[in-house]
């Protein structure tokens, strides 16, 4: 990948890596760290990724390093930030499948982004979330029959 | 294809995209027919729910980017460096430390050279000659030019070299001066006479030492010859000398 390929990836790929990583973090500085990370070990990384792999290879990096981030707080027992993660669950302002799709479990959330969002392959979202092609189908199916279940009981009520 | 319950939810998400084959597609539905409660299960799954994308605004963006060199620029860098490693190295090479230092016209007298030896030297020569007089005010190391004379000496301020009389007349001193002066500047003071003679012990320190020899001896030629910066040439080249001026 060349430096102008570079470039372009962080003009069409920055914001939605930011975006990733924020629906689940909910924590701006923390997803902009994270961000940065990324974009650097891409950076360091140029000459061994092709410029087809380079989104995929991010997401791979950014997951991982939420990942590691969310293991080093929870290490770290900060409390604050933790609750930051987790505080943005105000149904104001939000789509209702979009807030209905905070209530659903890590995995199938970030199966779900992936794939919904993203629109990465399902070998692709099990290359990032780092569980097999079976688990994420399983993961995806199951998230969309809870956010049916979710929308059928907002309906009778 | 093995299904099971672990895994059937993976197959129900194939079957409801519909990317099954025949085969696999009526195992899942005996599959179905076991266990009723995955059918139900089955009809909740919904794809036509999706995620929305919210506006996110990342602002870092900028600061992600690398400056681009371009390839041309690449080339006219790299071609650069060649140039100055090229430059250094030619410049290494015309700046020969080991030998015959001196090559340009313009020499700088350190007031430290003309204290040397060779200048008191030619100095002596040229106020007092035929006279005894101390060859050396510092110690110097002489190492021996020939086979027979392998041993290293050492003379000392204290230790008195005998020079030999030389019949020293105007003639021949203005023949060694004319011959060896590589600048017209010359002057009639010892002190200028002194510069030309050193200098042309650096530029052409055969001549040098032969008119020297005629003058000195042998021995003080070697003394000079070391002195004024060949060192490693009178060492290396002490069959030379010897052969060339017949010691």
């Amino acid at each position: 990948m060349s430096e102008r390929e570079y470039n372009n990836c962080v003009d069409e790929l920055s914001h939605r890596v930011y975006g990733y990583l924020y629906k689940i973090l909910k924590h701006k500085e923390t997803v902009e760290d994270l961000v940065q990370d990324s974009f650097l070990t891409l950076w360091q990384q140029r000459q061994n990724v092709h410029i087809d792999k380079a989104k995929s290879f991010l997401f791979v990096t950014a997951h991982n390093l939420m990942i590691n981030n969310i293991k080093y707080s929870i290490l770290r027992s900060t409390p604050t930030q933790m609750e930051d993660v987790y505080q943005d669950n105000s149904f104001e302002n939000k789509n209702l499948v979009n807030y209905l799709v905070e209530q659903l479990n890590k995995n199938m959330k970030e199966c779900l982004l992936l794939r919904d969002l993203e629109g990465f392959s399902y070998k692709e979202i099990a290359s990032i979330v780092n569980l097999t092609e079976e688990n994420v189908k399983v993961n995806i199916f199951r998230a969309r029959v809870k956010l049916k279940q979710m929308l059928n009981e907002i309906e009778k009520q | 294809m093995n299904i099971n319950k672990e895994n059937i939810e993976a197959y129900l998400l194939d079957y409801a995209e519909g990317t099954l084959s025949v085969q696999q597609k009526k195992e899942v539905e005996s599959f179905l027919a076991l266990n009723p409660e995955f059918r139900e299960m089955l009809s909740l799954y919904d794809d036509s729910i999706k995620l929305e994308e919210e506006p996110i605004i990342f602002t870092g963006k900028e600061d992600l980017k690398h400056a681009v060199i371009l390839p041309w620029k690449k080339i006219v860098y790299t071609l650069s460096s060649l140039a100055a490693v090229a430059l250094l190295l030619l410049g290494l090479f015309r700046f020969d430390f080991t030998s015959e230092p001196m090559k340009t016209n313009s020499i700088v007298v350190n007031p430290v050279i003309s204290k040397t030896p060779v200048a008191n030297i030619v100095e002596e020569i040229d106020e007092t000659m035929p006279q005894t007089k101390t060859a050396s005010s510092q110690p110097i190391k002489q190492e021996s030019v020939s086979d027979s004379q392998r041993q290293e000496t050492t003379s000392t301020p204290s230790q008195q070299e005998t020079i030999e009389p030389i019949h020293h007349t105007p003639e021949i001193e203005s023949n060694l001066l004319a011959e060896n002066t590589s600048t017209q500047e010359v002057s009639n003071t010892n002190k200028m006479d002194t510069i030309i003679i050193i200098r042309s012990a650096t530029e052409r320190p055969e001549t040098f030492v032969d008119k020297m020899e005629r003058y000195v001896g042998e021995r003080t030629v070697n003394n000079i010859a070391r002195t004024v910066g060949f060192v490693q040439n009178v060492t290396r080249g002490a069959k030379e000398i010897k052969k060339s001026f017949k010691f």
